[in-house]
């Protein structure tokens, strides 16, 4: 359980709080490349950390984020016309450019300099992988460009997708480092789905179903560990990655593309579930790609034109219980995404955490409240920067291995668990 | 594998009529919804046994065992804690003496603190008792010189093993577990 004064620190994100600030030490995604897939295309809304903001791509390629609302009346700069380097609102013509900077005011003479005394504030927005990437801090903290392997592998590597999830980014992202209800919740999948399925580790998750956790300190966050009894007295390990505050990865499977996460606040009350894949040494297949974007593995379908899943709260997820019967899916929704969003938006948009009976297995998420917990007081406090944001703790990677019974994981794969160009993920 | 192997995804159809209240489907899911949930604990208080197995441990553990906990017993193990393989002597804050038998009986919860594996015998007693009594266990390794040692002497005998970089989780987890 959490008092409601520590659940009030780690689920409000806002500028005003300290949580909120601490977002603002991260990059974070903001948008999916191919949202502004030209020069000049349509401008696209966007919320974050509860700031309602508008991106576009002006006629030389750069990319904006800035104030949604026009400074003059308040209009949304959605209905904007993004034409000649710049945005401009359709109701009296102000224009902006990609810094938010106003660049005309056609009612006022342009020797006034009037315009030059109008900004929005704005962020950068900057491509990597196929992900834009913002960061909505102040400038003297900014860190390096993002690092992660995913977004700095080749393009022919790598696929990203994102969804609305209705629920605060918290409970959202304790899922993702919650490895004791993959034996349940999703439990059907393994032998279905065509990203998973197939890999020579299966076998252990099916033949142990009790896994016993280990969860292990590390600089950026934290290492969790599920291991299963294997051959020979050895054990099988599956080992999590969670760097802070929401990157969280999932072990591999054979030689299939790795996948994880990035939870982040939209508002309080919703968050974006970015999922990505890709594979460190080699172009996913035709059929792999088709599967990430027909929904199977970490993605989903979608409403159509929205990243709202098909499944949603509005039709009760799809919920099939004959499928649930004859053994198909354990929880009766379709699709480990949405399998773990129904439970997680079904807590309420933010999960009252006073209530909650948490036991041993959960040391996992406790830790990770307790690193975000002293994190944020430390940043609030002292200054110091907060974990993950240096590129050195991103250079993460999920592992599946079997070890010999009297190893610490962490040490037996120290070099499995950092980004080694050019080699394998280490998997079974 | 090519295109057409792909399963084609269900389409599941909802069973149920319509809901006509909101509360009878998933979108009650609202903060607003969240208000009728009923105000009733929905659990029992639990003791928590929470051991150190060294010098070191012990000190982490009574710096912290005068906050106002709900049911933790900090405990040490005895000068002389072995008088059989099935028996382990401890140390209770007051300086009482106690047994482990008689400890296993009443708690619900034993958490073993190590920050060294000299106690390797005391944790492999402790372990096996406890899963005989079906206690459940967990085990925290404050990190040290020699972490591969006591991971070693814990993992046999701990359900779930943390290895923390400061003493700072031991309260943060007992309070998680309402301890």
């Amino acid at each position: 359980m959490l008092t409601r004064e520590v659940n009030d620190l780690l689920t409000q994100t806002g500028a005003d709080r300290p949580m909120g600030q601490m977002f603002r030490r991260y990059w974070q995604p903001a948008l999916l490349a191919s949202e502004l897939p030209d020069d000049d295309c349509p401008p696209v809304r966007v919320k974050l950390l509860g700031e309602r903001l508008i991106a576009f791509r002006d006629s030389k390629g750069r990319y904006g984020l800035m104030d949604e609302f026009c400074a003059h009346r308040g209009v949304s700069l959605w209905f904007g016309r993004n034409e000649q380097d710049g945005l401009r609102c359709p109701y009296h013509g102000w224009k902006y450019d990609y810094t938010g900077q106003c660049i005309e005011v056609p009612s006022e003479p342009a020797e006034s300099g009037f315009c030059d005394k109008i900004k929005l504030k704005g962020y950068p927005l900057v491509k990597v992988g196929d992900v834009l990437w913002t960061y909505m801090g102040d400038k003297e903290h900014r860190p390096p460009l993002p690092a992660w392997e995913f977004c700095n592998v080749p393009a022919e590597q790598t696929f990203t997708s994102k969804r609305w999830q209705e629920s605060n980014w918290l409970q959202a992202m304790e899922g993702g480092i919650d490895s004791s209800h993959v034996s349940f919740l999703h439990s059907g999948s393994l032998q279905t789905d065509p990203l998973f399925r197939g890999a020579a580790g299966n076998k252990y998750n099916q033949a142990d179903r009790k896994p016993v956790f280990e969860v292990v300190d590390a600089p950026g966050g934290l290492f969790i560990g599920a291991r299963r009894n294997a051959e020979d007295g050895q054990y099988y390990w599956r080992i999590t990655p969670w760097v802070m505050p929401s990157f969280t990865m999932v072990p591999p499977r054979g030689d299939h593309p790795v996948h994880g996460h990035f939870w982040v606040p939209i508002d309080d009350e919703n968050c974006w579930a970015w999922s990505f894949d890709y594979h460190p040494t080699r172009a996913l297949s035709d059929h792999e790609r088709q599967s990430m974007i027909d929904g199977y593995g970490v993605h989903n379908q979608y409403v159509p034109g929205t990243f709202r899943p098909r499944q949603n709260k509005d039709n009760d997820y799809l919920m099939d219980r004959d499928a649930q019967r004859r053994g198909e899916t354990y929880s009766g929704v379709w699709g480990i995404a949405l399998q773990d969003a129904s439970l997680q938006e079904s807590m309420g948009p933010i999960v009252d955490r006073t209530k909650e009976n948490l036991v041993s297995t959960d040391n996992g998420i406790i830790m990770a409240r307790h690193r975000l917990k002293k994190a944020v007081q430390a940043m609030m406090k002292t200054g110091a920067t907060p974990p993950g944001i240096v590129p050195e703790h991103q250079q993460v990677r999920s592992v599946a291995a079997v070890l010999p019974a009297d190893k610490p994981f962490a040490e037996a794969c120290r070099d499995d668990l950092r980004v080694r160009p050019g080699v394998k993920q280490t998997s079974v | 594998m090519h295109d057409d192997d792909l399963e084609p995804h269900p389409e599941p159809q909802p069973t149920f009529a319509r809901p006509t209240l909101l509360n009878s489907c998933a979108r009650a899911a609202t903060a607003s919804e969240a208000r009728f949930r009923v105000p009733y604990a929905n659990s029992l208080p639990r003791v928590s046994s929470i051991i150190a197995l060294d010098a070191a441990s012990a000190a982490m553990m009574a710096a912290i065992s005068e906050d106002p906990w709900k049911g933790a017993r900090f405990l040490t193990l005895a000068q002389q804690p072995d008088i059989s393989p099935n028996e382990v002597l401890l140390t209770g804050p007051d300086g009482a003496g106690l047994r482990l038998t008689d400890e296993l009986a009443t708690t619900d919860l034993v958490v073993m603190i190590a920050t060294e594996s000299r106690a390797e015998k005391q944790a492999e007693t402790i372990g096996r008792l406890a899963r005989g009594a079906a206690v459940m266990t967990a085990g925290i390794v404050v990190a040290g010189v020699d972490v591969e040692a006591v991971v070693q002497a814990l993992r046999p005998n701990a359900a779930v093993l943390v290895i923390a970089s400061d003493a700072d989780y031991l309260p943060a987890m007992l309070t998680a577990m309402r301890a």
